[in-house]
């Protein structure tokens, strides 16, 4: 599995926050957008020479069913490295399904989920491995613990410090805890939440709360980076910050990005993409402006506002 | 500032370590041996209450099983120890390992199976390691039990008869400090654990399984991996138990020694180290001070026309004490030490006694 | 053959006790999502206070019995009022040791006010035997079968065709939808622990009146419940019955051949046996025979 390989020195190599060689490929804008509603996926030039692009999310005929409810239905997409993909579509059109299949969290019928080279369907502890942050709809934070433990949790896997070295807090654990510690010092500094490093997250805020779990997606140094509603509940001059933030963080750590919302404002001003779905199936893909002025997406919009 | 302290502290200040150190060094001069002997298993039981608390109450697994890695324990330390005949050490170690791998044995089941469900397998695992330890005569005597004079030396030093410079110890004050010591030992490597990165994943995998799993904590490690610390401190703990009686018997590993730990770890705090101490302790105690205290009740002194049994009374207090720690206080002893402390800090009188002290 | 046929009868017997203990669990978890562990200190309640009817006071066995369900059944509500409501919401381990804590209690207190030594109840149901056949079969075995056939079909019917019975089973499908159809969620889990707390009873006065009298190790039978309810999946009526034949069957078998065939599992393996059963059959199912999948997440 040579790709494996390449994947996993990819991952040595981000950890001291150097360009990946990914960057260069985000000013490529004009990849065609993937026409949803024809099944067969149409191809795009990359891919018939190199097959699997490495950083690429291919996402292709992903159907998923609960007992006789389908919530995805053959839904294909693909993310470039470096850009960033927005999926929206009113309630329960199956956003939230979309980036639990991505993560492994549920196993859908078909279709599969690529990252690069790797399969994420269906494996739960590979997304991770492979370079995957997601963040929750009401947070997953963990709730007995600090802000701080929470962005320590975030570098779990760029670590090492097993039971053994931990409990004798003998060679690596020692030094790997005090260079953790000032590092997410600084990711906390970034993200304003210096000074609730110390609070337990269920003594936070909502919106903080909410940062401190994005500020933990981005601790893992992630290739691509899942974000569920990351504005929701929010007032306006929250979502401005945060929306920052994420102009800030791609910017500086160059991972391609999927944000899932109900809301279209952000979107629009954010997303290279845009993936519209409604009732688990795509209705509607391409840029922005394209996809605001389509029939389709207004009139699911609009079938909600009633 | 301690936001700035790029390390995490145990949470003991340098003043409570140099008071439990005098403690540790003194107390044998000045206790009974009968005294000794209660923080002795007081001592043996927190060994497998640190234990016991990383898995359930760091790690969010309930386990009724923990009698069965004590008996476990016991008796490896019973055939290395006798049998063999090898020193301290060697069935200290040969304990820790067996009853480690035992738990990497149960602990998949923690995979399958959550909360009500692992805690009726667990309570099963209990009764079955009881009829083991009953019918497996050769190596434990069967339901009578087995002596287990353990070979008690380290190192030329043998605590069973300490002698320092001349001075001989009792077998009392030898094994508090052979005990404590390793009692400090095994809380240090728990809160070690807990205070780094595999702590904080044990920690994660019990708040939002799938959460911590979408950050890369494998799930299965963690979980096993708290089994197995967990089992093998409570496989120290049955060998040092058994090394310190020198008899033990299968209706020991019962499932109100199980109970008793869990209770251990609630009155104590559940995920506070310090707190599983003091609840072993506590509990450890319990029965001996409801005794004192009741041989001065006369419908109580155990005789024929006595309302209850001093027995009896031991098992309601120690259900209540269940009962109402977690109903009332189910953050413990360490919560109401905490609250103690900043009631006593807050008291404007201790406040202006404190300072007149230092001014 | 003969002993064959025997030994199921009595494992029948056997295993409709334990159904009556499970059918407890089931129903409390199924309101509550907990399992009380203090089940068996119901059981011991509800033979001992029978035997105090029925013995010292000199009432008539049935009054005895009847008086002593209710009042079990009354003591599952107070308990789940005053102790298990202010666990919502914690941990399962802390439900558990609640529980725990309660079992123990109950478990010295009655022997505190009636003694170790085991209390002799009479012989309610009379030491007649029916020959069926080349089986013998004691009386006291068909009056437990039946009186527990009865208590099941009255539980069952219960939930069936009236109106609680219906919200129940609403409020263990979904209970805020159960709230919002205007269900009083509280009145449903107060009833599942009335009935929890009659059964209990019923199956301590089965087992009591019998040749083992009334004695502190009674309350023992709900240690060889729990497997039962596992093994017939926790929120399933139906498996806490199928549950509770299983294991007394296959605990009356063992009784009968292991001590000839497989000598070396050891005296008393029978006591054990229901646990080795429900491990066996977890390792396979982990949701039990008639349980649901979503109960292993829970």
């Amino acid at each position: 599995m040579t790709t494996d390989k390449a994947a996993s020195t990819d991952t040595a190599a981000s950890t001291d926050k150097t360009l990946t060689p990914d960057k260069a490929v985000t000013t490529d804008k004009t990849v065609t957008t993937d026409n949803a509603a024809s099944k067969d996926k149409t191809v795009t030039g990359d891919k018939t020479q190199t097959g699997d692009k490495p950083g690429r999310l291919d996402v292709s005929a992903l159907t998923l069913r609960f007992g006789g409810v389908t919530a995805l239905n053959e839904v294909s997409f693909t993310v470039e490295p470096g850009e960033l993909m927005a999926v929206i579509g009113p309630n329960g059109a199956g956003k939230t399904s979309l980036l639990n299949c991505l993560t492994g969290v549920y196993r859908p019928q078909t279709g599969s989920v690529r990252l690069g080279a790797v399969e994420l369907a269906g494996r739960r502890g590979r997304a991770a491995r492979a370079g995957v942050a997601r963040t929750f709809q009401n947070h997953g934070l963990f709730t007995g613990l600090t802000v701080l433990d929470n962005l320590l949790l975030g570098r779990h896997r760029l670590t090492r410090t097993g039971i053994v070295s931990g409990a004798l807090w003998w060679g690596r654990a020692r030094g790997e805890e005090r260079a953790e510690r000032e590092h997410v010092a600084g990711i906390a500094e970034m993200f304003e939440l210096a000074d609730v490093l110390h609070e337990k997250v269920t003594a936070l805020p909502y919106g903080v709360a909410k940062r401190v779990e994005f500020a933990r997606a981005i601790a893992m140094e992630p290739k691509l980076l899942l974000l569920d509603e990351p504005v929701a509940g929010m007032g306006f001059e929250e979502t401005v910050a945060m929306a920052g933030h994420l102009l800030d963080v791609r910017e500086r750590f160059s991972c391609s990005v999927v944000l899932i919302d109900h809301d279209m404002r952000l979107v629009m001003d954010l997303a290279d993409r845009v993936t519209v779905l409604d009732f688990g199936v795509v209705i509607a893909a391409g840029t922005p402006e394209q996809v605001r002025t389509d029939p389709k997406v207004i009139e699911a919009y609009l079938g909600e506002e009633e | 500032m301690t936001s700035r302290s790029p390390l995490p502290h145990l949470p003991l200040s340098r003043l409570t370590v140099a008071l439990l150190a005098a403690g540790y060094l003194l107390a044998p001069w000045r206790l009974s041996d009968f005294w000794l002997s209660v923080l002795i298993y007081g001592g043996i039981a927190a060994i497998g209450a640190v234990g016991l608390n990383l898995l359930t109450g760091y790690t969010g697994q309930v386990s009724l099983g923990h009698a069965a890695f004590l008996g476990a324990g016991a008796y490896t330390a019973g055939y290395v120890g006798v049998d063999l005949g090898w020193p301290l050490p060697a069935w200290l170690v040969a304990a820790a390992l067996a009853g480690g791998a035992l738990g990497a044995l149960v602990g998949p089941a923690a995979l399958r199976l959550r909360g009500h469900y692992l805690g009726i397998i667990t309570l099963g695992l209990v009764l079955l390691a009881q009829h083991i330890f009953q019918e497996w005569n050769a190596l434990t005597g069967g339901a009578t039990g087995r002596p287990t004079t353990l070979d008690a030396s380290i190192a030329g030093v043998d605590f069973n008869e300490l002698t320092v410079l001349g001075q001989p110890f009792t077998r009392e004050q030898s094994w508090f400090w052979l005990v404590w010591a390793l009692t400090g030992l095994a809380a240090l490597a728990v809160a070690n654990i807990v205070r780094t990165r595999p702590g904080r994943a044990m920690q994660a995998v019990r708040d939002r399984e799938v959460a911590a799993e979408m950050l890369g904590v494998s799930v299965t490690r963690y979980k096993i991996g708290a089994f197995v610390v967990a089992s093998a401190l409570a496989a120290v703990a049955g060998a040092l138990q058994a090394g310190f009686q020198q008899y033990v018997s299968p209706s020991e590993w019962s499932l109100l020694l199980s109970i008793q730990f869990l209770a251990m770890i609630i009155v104590g705090g559940l995920g506070s180290t310090t707190g599983a101490v003091l609840g072993a302790l506590f509990v450890g105690a319990l029965p001996h001070l409801i005794d004192e205290l009741s041989a001065g009740v006369p419908w109580l002194a155990g005789e024929q026309d006595s309302l209850i049994s001093v027995f009896a009374l031991n098992q309601i207090v120690f259900g209540l004490l269940i009962v109402l720690f977690l109903t009332l206080e189910p953050h413990g002893l360490a919560a109401l030490w905490v609250r103690l402390r900043t009631h006593i800090a807050r008291t404007p009188r201790w406040h202006a006694l404190t300072r007149r002290r230092t001014g | 053959m003969e002993q064959l046929l025997q030994l199921l009868v009595a494992g029948l017997a056997l295993g409709a006790r334990y159904a009556l203990v499970t059918l407890g669990f089931v129903v409390i978890f199924r309101a509550t999502g907990v399992i009380n562990f203090a089940q068996g200190s119901l059981v011991l309640l509800g033979a001992y206070l029978t035997y105090q009817f029925a013995g010292p006071w000199q009432w008539p066995f049935l009054l005895a019995a009847i008086t002593s369900v209710i009042a079990c059944g009354a003591c599952g509500p107070v308990i789940e009022r005053l102790l298990l409501r202010r666990m919502v919401g914690r941990p399962a381990f802390a439900v558990i040791m609640v529980t725990l804590g309660l079992l123990i209690v109950i478990e010295q207190a009655v022997p505190t006010m009636w003694g170790q030594d085991p209390k002799n109840m009479g012989d309610p149901w009379g030491i007649d035997t029916v020959q069926a056949g080349a089986v013998t079969v004691a009386v006291r075995d068909l009056w437990t079968l039946g009186l527990t056939a009865l208590a099941i079909a009255g539980v069952f019917g219960f939930f069936r065709y009236s109106r609680y019975g219906l919200a129940m089973r609403a409020t263990a499908l979904d209970q805020e939808a159960a709230q919002a159809q205007g269900i009083s969620v509280r009145r449903v889990v107060a009833l599942s622990w009335t009935i929890a707390g009659a059964a209990a009873a019923l199956a301590g006065i089965t087992v009591a009146s019998g040749e083992a009298g009334v004695s502190p190790s009674i309350s023992q039978i709900a240690l060889a419940a729990f497997p039962a309810a596992i093994l017939g999946g926790l929120d399933s009526p139906y498996g806490a019955i199928a549950g509770g034949l299983v294991i007394g069957v296959s605990q009356t078998l063992t009784a009968g051949y292991q001590p000839d065939h497989a000598a070396w599992l050891g005296d008393n393996f029978h006591v054990i046996m229901p646990y080795v059963v429900m491990i066996a059959i977890l390792l396979v199912r982990p949701y039990g025979l008639f349980g649901t999948r979503e109960v292993e997440r829970a």
